[in-house]
């Protein structure tokens, strides 16, 4: 039994298969050969992230970076384990590689829970809610006010003292809580939005900002201590054969060992820097966009603190760190109800929770291959038959609703065009790579930008318009470039 | 003649949906997740307040008990981090086990206090926590019902509908 919205003609029909995930209403089933195949929530998910592992990996779209820093990581320690840690646990203690050891398995774990969690998405709003709250902004507004350009969309709430304004977010048609944040290269509303890190391939928001500290915590000392243990190598060698002979005694690494000790050394300095800017973050309870923002810096006022600070530093970072984990909004893996809004639609509860347990584990090869089995299945069957997003009373049968009407508006669905996206990562890059002191302006570059899409859009359309651009690619889901391509073809098509 | 609504099948299967009521969020106490208490007006014919207050109160303190940052939750992270988070692959967190008591509770008070009244809540979560969402049915049966009087523009479709059938 489930509690969610009804809609009212089709029950009679459908009360039934409520409880269960099938997807064949009465309509379809001439249509179909066989049973159809439910389609899962992550299939249809509006925002720019791609998805593996049948909805339990999500990393965002730009992905690129993410395995540079795999990369590094591995090759950095792979080279240590090599070279260095044999003759180090000969001559000092075989403690070295253990530890060494220890704090790369927590490096890798850390890294990869960050990039392949939710960081926070908040999901957009049913077609219900958003006209629910047009309404209530109409009220607040009064007609008379519209004038010759809608009135700004702000709400202000008092936390702690402190006056909050919540914005609302065009995209997601929702007020965004008080420290979300709508990320620009992603396509979502993050909860407590902390920034879009590249070089892990996700945003950093309330979710997974805790394993991104531990992440960069544990990979500075991880570097730290193979700077440290690599220079002590070469010292004992020099001290047994001379510096010259110590590098010709590996020559294997010598033509490696400039490059990756510039590195080393670049990525030691900017590695504990960042540490150290996010320990002081945690201790004031701020979020890196909040900090560069100024929102609560004396600058701005004597009356201005940070409401959400607990008031001590040790509070403050028991509460990042080690408190509760919400669980993910966004239910990726739960299956698309055939009679409620695709953008929302309440699944069983147990298998929410059976879903958000499931959604850590990691992937195994047989569930990627289904999965994509699967999706290739589901594109050969007629796209819009089991979302039928407009849910209102006022259309009975989905079936009415053109198809061919979003794909002239596919574009509007989306506020940010793509294109833009490759730049924008590319650069961040490449200034990502500059020393220390840069470092803030390299997370900073990426601080999305807020932009609104136009607010002309049709709220009914938009569904279709998402479902049918996730629908397009899904079927290049594995496969970014295609992805990339297929996403420049369907833009061009709807001009 | 005109059945009461008595059971969340029946509702179902006898009643359309005429509107939906939306319980914001209280953003007061930060971003904790509570919900406002203010009664909605369209549901002053439908169900006594102070039920409806109770009924919000109550999920305010779920929400609340999972939110907590006390002992527990602190032996929960710090286990957690000692084992670098793999220990979620089996475990479910404290979080998790509140939000079923309040799936558990949710499904309970529609079965009691809103089905009866033609009233249906849905669980925040599938929300994305940002609303209550009750849904006011009227029965097919009845004429005039009293939800039509707070239908507004987005859902004076949903009369229309209802009267469409």
């Amino acid at each position: 039994m489930t509690p969610g919205s009804g809609s009212g003609p089709m029950k009679d029909c459908e009360y039934s298969q409520i409880s269960t995930h099938s997807s064949s209403s009465p309509m379809e089933s001439p249509h179909k050969k066989k049973k159809s195949v439910p389609k899962r929530k992550w299939e249809v998910f509006p925002g720019r992230n791609k998805f593996f592992c049948n909805g339990r990996i999500m990393v965002a779209r730009q992905t690129g970076v993410f395995y540079l820093t795999l990369v590094l990581i591995l090759v950095t320690s792979g080279l240590f384990f090599a070279f260095d840690c044999p003759y180090l646990s000969e001559k000092i203690t075989p403690a070295i590689p253990a530890i060494g050891g220890i704090l790369f398995f927590f490096v890798m774990g850390t890294l990869l829970r960050t990039s392949f969690s939710d960081p926070g998405v908040l999901p957009r709003a049913t077609p219900d809610e958003a006209a629910d709250l047009e309404r209530q902004i109409d009220i607040a507004n009064g007609s008379s006010s519209g004038g010759y350009r809608p009135p700004p969309r702000t709400k202000e709430v008092i936390i702690n003292g402190q006056t909050v304004k919540l914005k609302y977010c065009f995209t997601c048609k929702i007020f965004r809580p008080p420290r979300a944040s709508h990320c620009s290269l992603c396509d979502n509303c993050v909860e407590r939005f902390d920034h879009h890190c590249p070089w892990v391939g996700n945003c950093v928001g309330k979710r997974n900002y805790r394993f991104f500290y531990m992440f960069i915590l544990s990979l500075s000392f991880l570097t730290v201590f193979i700077f440290a243990f690599v220079i002590t190598h070469v010292i004992l060698r020099s001290q047994q054969t001379g510096f010259l002979n110590a590098l010709k005694d590996s020559p294997a690494r010598y033509p490696f060992m400039e490059k990756y000790s510039v590195v080393c050394f670049f990525s030691v300095w900017s590695i504990v820097g960042l540490s150290g800017f996010h320990t002081y973050l945690i201790s004031s309870n701020q979020t890196t966009n909040e900090d560069i923002k100024g929102s609560w810096s004396n600058k701005r006022g004597k009356e201005n603190y940070n409401p959400y600070s607990y008031g001590n530093i040790f509070t403050n970072c028991c509460a990042a760190l080690c408190g509760p984990l919400s669980p993910s909004l966004i239910d990726r893996r739960g299956f698309i109800q055939p009679d409620t809004p695709q953008l929302a639609g309440p699944s069983n509860g147990i298998t929410m929770y059976g879903a958000t347990q499931s959604q850590s584990n990691m992937c195994d090869q047989d569930q990627c291959i289904q999965s994509t089995k699967f999706v290739l299945q589901a594109a050969a069957t007629p796209l819009l038959q089991s979302e039928p997003s407009i849910t209102s009373e006022e259309l009975p049968l989905p079936g009415k609703t053109s198809i061919s009407g979003p794909c002239a508006t596919l574009t509007l669905g989306q506020p940010t065009p793509p294109s833009s996206m490759p730049n924008l990562t590319s650069d961040s890059g490449l200034t990502d790579i500059i020393p220390l002191k840069e470092d803030h302006e390299g997370h900073q570059f990426l601080t999305p930008e807020e932009a609104p899409s136009p607010p002309g859009m049709l709220p009914s359309g938009s569904p279709i318009t998402h479902s049918h651009t996730m629908h397009v690619l899904s079927l290049a889901s594995q496969d970014s470039l295609h992805e990339d391509s297929v996403r420049g073809l369907v833009k061009l098509s709807s001009v | 003649h005109c059945p009461q609504v008595h059971s969340l099948q029946e509702l179902r299967r006898s009643a359309s949906l005429a509107t939906k009521v939306f319980v914001q969020r209280d953003y007061s106490d930060g971003t904790t997740c509570q919900f406002q208490t203010k009664f909605p007006p369209e549901l002053e014919s439908r169900i006594e307040r102070q039920l409806f207050e109770e009924t919000v109160k109550t999920l305010n303190g779920f929400y609340a008990e999972a939110e907590k940052i006390g002992g527990s939750s602190y032996l929960e992270g710090c286990l957690a981090c000692a084992t670098a988070y793999f220990i979620f692959l089996c475990m479910e967190t404290h979080y998790e086990k509140v939000l079923k008591k309040i799936s558990k509770y949710i499904q309970d008070q529609n079965e009691k206090i809103y089905a009866p009244r033609g009233l249906l809540l849905t669980d925040p979560l599938e929300r994305g926590m940002r609303v209550i969402e009750i849904s006011i049915y009227e029965d097919r049966c009845s004429s005039g019902s009293s939800s039509s009087g707070s239908s507004s523009s987005s859902s004076g479709g949903g009369g229309g509908g209802a009267g469409g059938r």
